[in-house]
């Protein structure tokens, strides 16, 4: 307990630095301005906030990224709340109850609750991570390349398992993120792959560029193809929950954030899957169900606290394992090969300001996100409410700007560029594209990590070695049982 | 079973030839290599080949709306910005951005003059502070 403290002492160090606050500010104003946009998730927001970072101290950057994904967790609601226009995907749930109210005429009791619940909630995640992630990292230098092999596996093929709607496309997409990472010089042989003679693919594909084209650009351009446009915005009634209602609601967001960051915790599963079981578990433990879809406070709480809390335990296997739990950590992994880190066990050793600094940030951000949530409900409602016309050519422009900068050439604005159409086409045809990044994002890993195998004595070494045996085990019944079950785990 | 290709398909016909064609050339390259490098693309464009041509055939549920005016607006979009890109490239970051903002703007259908400048100008002045003064970031 003691080491824990002094660990977070050392992470508070980070942030109470004038560099430190002020980017742990602008991460939450930031990551609630994107969530709160129907089109931008947390995923689109971090992708576009990481050119940003290439000069700053790594430790700052990664409290800069950090207060934004929690914050864009948390934005999303506002929009579902205000107007039912979810910012997030994991905010569909909360838009089931929270429209209602708003319908109502109790917006201000719905946005207050969503508040409250989710900045306990991403506490609560925070919490889980800051007791768990040492000791699984301690656990993680145990692991050598047929562990990281099987752990890289089962972590894709939770991602098919997870997957609502086209398993087969899910899988296509896997592989073509596999297939994109071979692009490059090969680490054995040093020989060029498929690299069709272009000098700015010799490193393998610029990840930063390619995600915010699969991310911010893929997703504008089919909100342009979509045609969205916003609802007006309902009048703002400033009235919050009570003491009272809120303490009616301890264990939903105690029961809640705890799912929420178990379900987090497995990599693909992430903040809408936490959502839509949570929801349905409140709705079974509930003495009002009746109330579940007309209105209910339980309902809003359920869904956000565990959106929220899933942050904090995504964030268990990226730190201690290198496993990115969510489409954001994929994101937060490119950034921190960006940076000229390795996320995993080692980086306790060798930067644990970073690692400690996102403890404190993630404990920080949820206070802020509480402060700026009920403070300035009325000023995002007004933000998210920019044209589309000059939004989307704003996104445009930052997104081809942002890729630019990582290394300072047009090339990787053209990648960035080629990505967003690649991402705008498989989106509409129905092939996820969060599996994709993964894949892209890992497909080194998993070669590398395979190779090593092959080296070392061959792929009997999978098999005998026990905890890599178990995760090949656990990543065949991933893809196995939903099969069998003919049916995903949720259907929105 | 009859092979019918439907339109909404297509894509899934495309990654299914670009997986035939990356398979044939990783295991052509992988008989004249010594060393292995190519057997993992060689395995997984397999793959893409096998799971891409059963999505193909696959009886398709889902109905996509593939011919809407909003897409060929999304491929002029696309457009605008690869050649914002090489204006970028060839005459410099700011006349291109001067010049690509307010162009997508009005492609997308936003016609009042004043707040697309006033945003083209803030975003010009807002990136040059923030790349070239804070972040010491050249946008050339």
């Amino acid at each position: 307990m003691e080491t824990i403290l002094l660990e977070l002492l050392q992470g508070f160090q980070v942030i109470f630095t004038p560099a430190g606050f002020g980017f742990l500010m602008l991460g939450v104003i930031a990551g609630i301005a994107f969530g709160a946009t129907p089109g931008i998730s947390p995923s689109t927001g971090v992708a576009l906030l990481v050119p940003f970072s290439y000069s700053m101290p790594p430790a700052v950057a990664f409290v800069f990224f950090v207060a934004a994904y929690q914050a864009a967790n948390y934005g999303g609601s506002i929009t579902a709340i205000s107007i039912n226009a979810p910012g997030t995907p994991a905010a569909i749930v909360t838009a089931i109850d929270g429209y209602e109210l708003t319908k109502q005429g109790k917006p201000g009791l719905a946005l207050g609750t969503a508040v409250i619940a989710s900045a306990l909630g991403g506490f609560i995640g925070a919490l889980i991570l800051i007791l768990l992630a040492r000791p699984l990292a301690g656990l993680g230098l145990l692991f050598g390349p047929a562990e990281y092999f099987s752990l890289t596996l089962f972590a894709l093929t939770t991602v098919i398992g997870f997957s609502t709607k086209n398993r087969l496309k899910t899988c296509t997409a896997i592989l073509l993120g596999l297939l994109l990472a071979t692009i490059g010089t090969d680490p054995f042989s040093g020989n060029l792959r498929f690299t069709l003679g272009l000098s700015g693919l010799y490193d393998g594909v610029p990840l930063i560029p390619a995600m915010i084209g699969l991310f911010a650009l893929a997703e504008i351009f089919s909100q342009i193809e979509s045609n969205l446009e916003l609802k007006k915005i309902s009048t703002f009634s400033g009235k919050l929950p009570g003491v009272n209602t809120l303490l009616k609601l301890k264990w939903a967001i105690l029961r809640s954030s705890v799912l929420g960051t178990l379900i987090g915790i497995i990599p693909g599963a992430g903040a809408t899957i936490a959502s839509f079981i949570s929801y349905g578990e409140a709705r079974r433990f509930s003495k009002k169900k009746e109330l579940f879809g007309r209105g209910s406070l339980e309902g809003i709480t359920s869904s956000e606290a565990a959106n929220s809390s899933s942050v904090g335990g995504a964030l268990v296997p990226l730190l201690s394992l290198g496993i990115p739990g969510s489409a954001t950590d994929a994101v937060l992994l490119g950034a921190f090969s960006l940076h000229g880190l390795t996320a995993g066990p080692e980086l306790f050793k060798s930067s644990p300001e970073i690692v400690y600094g996102i403890f404190s940030a993630l404990l920080a951000a949820n206070l802020l996100i509480l402060v700026f949530g009920l403070a300035g409900n009325a000023l995002w409602l007004k933000l998210i409410s920019i044209p589309q016309g000059l939004l989307y050519p704003l996104v445009i422009v930052l997104c081809i700007t942002g890729s630019y900068t990582v290394n300072g050439t047009f090339f990787d604005s053209g990648l960035c560029l080629a990505f967003g159409v690649f991402g705008w086409l498989l989106k509409r045809n129905g092939y996820p594209l969060a599996p994709l990044v993964m894949a892209l994002v890992l497909g080194s890993m998993l070669e590398m990590n395979l190779r090593r195998v092959l080296l070392m004595g061959g792929i009997k070494l999978l098999f005998v070695k026990p905890i890599s045996a178990v995760l090949l085990t656990v990543a065949l019944l991933a893809v196995a049982l939903p099969l069998i079950r003919k049916k995903p785990y949720l259907t929105p | 079973m009859s092979l019918i290709i439907k339109s909404e398909n297509s894509l899934g016909a495309v990654i299914f030839l670009s997986g035939l064609v990356t398979a044939v050339f990783a295991f052509s390259s992988l008989q004249s290599s010594t060393s292995n490098d190519m057997l993992f693309p060689a395995v997984l464009a397999l793959l893409l080949t096998l799971v891409s041509l059963q999505v193909v055939i696959k009886k398709n549920s889902e109905s996509y709306d593939k011919t809407s005016r909003n897409s060929l607006r999304v491929l002029l979009i696309a457009c605008v910005s690869a050649f914002y890109i090489y204006l970028a490239e060839a005459m410099g970051y700011y006349p291109a951005t001067a010049v690509s903002l307010p162009l997508l703007a009005v492609i997308l259908g936003y016609k009042k003059i004043f707040p697309v400048v006033f945003v083209t100008v803030l975003w010009l002045a807002s990136a040059y502070l923030l790349f070239e003064k804070l972040l010491q970031i050249s946008l050339g």
